[in-house]
């Protein structure tokens, strides 16, 4: 059996949320007020951060997550993914459609906000999932599809200082700090690095609401597409295991035509690539 | 506090770790993505070995098995608009299958035209697989599956699903803001409506047995409260019963659990009734009879889920009527388990199940599935394991299924108490 932090993140319930964020006051108030006053606008880093990793068109790309245990390689699986910004569900719904393994193909996942919907050609039925039941080692659904962190988080700045990005360069970055606002974010800490040039986001430390570390990510392979550069890989590194490690490659990127009748459970059957 | 560890622990984070470097490296090393296959068919071959304990009543003893498998799926693109669907699978069973006399058995699970003017349209003919329901075991809105199990390889209800034949129909759908539906008229084909034992038969006998129509109307409401709960509305129509009404319901209770419930509705007869076409009072005299299952599936970190399901029809045998049935005659005791295996009804009036799902249960890529059924109404059980190894293309899974209660209880009236089998499927 693996013990995966991912999912214990998604596991947690309101009421740890909350407990979480109460902690967030024992923070020396003179550090915080002093580093409010020099910092530039921590939400907007976020939404430009967001912006980077997000198209805001309608979009299309093929996700190849490929799963290491120990270095060596445990699992694959690749993805066909369409996205869509949506007012009133959410940042973005996806229709999320398994290319490889054979065994998996053309099964299909909606996800609208927490709405998330499992279908199997093979029989036909269509299964509501529940956040926790995800897809593959540490990808959690929320890290598979498009979401906006800074729809569901609240951002501080926390400093600016040097790190090692994805690439092992040393960047210039933005410290955020990203405390969920609701319930339903997928992680209830978050402390992201910003490029302080360019707003790209590098890293990630996704925390439970304990503190306890649970996964890291870096969002590296910056390439131009669809009109702006964006990262074209994340590397999610396990907190307690490190030899684990899920790699997620993004690549045919394309500006897709999503009518809104393909985002509801009922057209799952009808759904032909 | 948490917060003064967080700060402390900020430092360390700034730099990459040695453990975050290797990740990296291995990243580096991964391949780059190879265009992702397209096609428009699938399919597997399975072979499969069993054996199996025979019951008291059919003279106990041990039976091997053996079975050759090949399903095939098929949804093409023929011009802008218009598709084609088809499954089939083609099974050899030595000994033949429960009920079947021939060891060949050929299933048409599907093969249909569907037009789709655009995206809000769709039109589907030909032999369709229609399922409906949010139940995992017994699916009272599922309104095609009787006559729908021609070939049974497993007591998986995922595997009867899999596996089932669908209806001849006409299928309309609309989708639009305000939700999903969707028509249904599915005639009756058959003089005789009986399931057929022919080897390639069409078996429209047992799958349009009678004249149905259906509506179904799936409201999307926008919203936070929409995320969390759906639902779905049914009327069916059919030959020789009035109508029935269908809901079905899903909602999401937290991170890891989900909640779901069906329910059908309606005046009918008994299915003691039905099964001996019994048309005079009182058994014959219609009554509003109701269907329900409902439950929870709770999923652990671990990505074990664990479905709970309890389900209940008021339209079959109480206890009492029940334990008659076992006593009388033993004809008709036979042609009522014949007509509810052939409509998946519940035998009698409430069932209990859990169903388990472990992917990577005890290694990676080892997943672990269980169902254990239980009757309340006469204590009866079936319990069935698989473990299943994933490979690439190829998996290996044990099966263990244990039917027991007494000799014409719902489960212990099972032809086979104990039944091993080991199946390797190739996906081609």
């Amino acid at each position: 059996m693996t013990s995966s932090m991912a999912s214990m993140a998604s596991a947690l319930s309101r009421r740890q949320v909350l407990r979480g964020l109460a902690a967030w006051p024992l923070l020396p108030l003179a550090t915080a007020t002093a580093a409010a006053s020099a910092a530039p606008s921590a939400q907007a880093l976020l939404a430009a951060s967001d912006a980077l990793r997000n198209p805001d068109a309608p979009f299309g790309l093929t996700n190849t997550l490929t799963e290491y245990r120990n270095g060596q390689q445990t699992d694959s699986l690749t993805l066909a993914i369409l996205a869509k910004a949506d007012p009133d569900r959410g940042p973005f719904r996806s229709l999320v459609r398994f290319v490889a393994p054979a065994r998996d193909a053309g099964k299909l996942m909606l996800y609208a906000g927490r709405d998330l919907w499992f279908y199997d050609p093979a029989s036909k039925a269509s299964i509501r999932l529940s956040p926790q039941q995800r897809l593959l080692g540490q990808a959690s659904n929320g890290d598979v599809v498009t979401v906006n962190l800074s729809r569901e988080h609240h951002a501080e700045w926390v400093t600016e200082e040097e790190i090692t990005d994805g690439e092992r360069r040393p960047r210039r970055c933005h410290r955020l700090r990203l405390q969920a606002t609701v319930a339903e974010a997928s992680y209830p800490l978050i402390e992201l690095w910003v490029d302080a040039a360019t707003s790209q986001p590098l890293k990630a430390r996704y925390l439970a609401a304990s503190g306890q570390l649970l996964k890291t990510a870096y969002f590296r392979r910056w390439q131009r597409q669809l009109g702006q550069e964006r990262p074209t890989e994340t590397v999610i590194i396990d907190g307690l295991d490190p030899g684990w490690v899920t790699v997620m490659r993004y690549s045919d990127w394309a500006p897709r035509e999503v009518p809104d009748a393909w985002l509801q459970r009922e057209y799952l059957p009808q759904f032909k690539p | 506090m948490c917060a003064l560890l967080l700060l402390a622990g900020a430092g360390l984070a700034a730099a990459a770790q040695p453990d975050d470097l290797d990740a990296l490296q291995l990243a580096d090393r991964t391949p780059a993505p190879t265009a992702a296959p397209s096609r428009d068919w699938q399919g597997h071959i399975e072979a499969a070995a069993g054996q199996a304990r025979r019951a008291d009543w059919m003279g106990g003893g041990t039976v091997g098995s053996q079975r050759l498998s090949l399903a095939l799926q098929l949804d093409t693109a023929l011009a802008p608009g218009w598709r084609v669907v088809a499954a089939n699978r083609l099974d050899l069973d030595w000994p033949a299958q429960r009920g079947h006399d021939r060891h060949t058995l050929h299933t048409l699970q599907e093969a249909y035209a569907s037009w789709q003017p655009d995206a809000a349209q769709t039109h589907d003919l030909g032999r369709v697989r229609a399922v409906y329901g949010v139940a995992t075991g017994y699916n009272p809105t599922d309104v095609f599956r009787a006559g729908s199990l021609r070939s049974q390889v497993s007591a998986d209800p995922a595997s009867l699903k899999h596996n089932r034949q669908g209806a001849v129909m006409l299928r309309s759908r609309h989708l639009s803001e305000a939700g999903a539906l969707t028509g249904v008229l599915a005639p009756r084909l058959s003089a005789d409506p009986q399931p057929s034992d022919a080897a390639f038969a069409l078996d429209t006998g047992a799958s349009n047995a009678r004249h149905r129509a259906l509506l179904a109307w799936s409201p999307n409401r926008g919203g936070a409260w929409s995320e969390r709960f759906s639902a779905q509305a049914l009327l069916l129509a059919q030959e020789g019963q009035g109508p029935q009404a269908g809901l079905n319901l899903s909602a999401l209770l937290g991170d890891a659990t989900t909640a779901f419930a069906e329910w059908t509705g309606g005046r009918s007869r008994s299915q003691l009734a039905q099964a001996l076409g019994a048309t005079e009072p009182p058994q014959g005299h219609p009554r509003f009879n109701q269907r329900l299952s409902t439950g929870l599936t709770w999923t652990a970190p671990s990505k074990l889920s664990l479905t709970l399901e309890i389900a209940q029809n008021s339209a079959a045998p109480d206890t009492a009527a029940w334990q008659a049935l076992q006593q009388g005659d033993p004809a008709t005791y036979a042609a009522y388990r014949r007509w509810t295996a052939n409509a998946q009804e519940l035998t009698t009036r409430r069932l209990w199940a859990v169903y388990a799902r472990w992917p990577d249960a005890l290694a990676p890529h080892l997943d672990l599935n269980a169902m254990l059924r239980f009757n309340p109404d006469d204590d009866s059980r079936l319990g069935w394991i698989e473990l299943r190894q994933r490979g690439d293309r190829v998996d290996l899974a044990l099966q263990w299924q244990h039917a027991s209660g007494g000799p014409r209880s719902d489960f212990g009236a099972a032809a086979q108490t104990v039944v091993w089998q080991l199946s390797l499927r190739r996906w081609l």
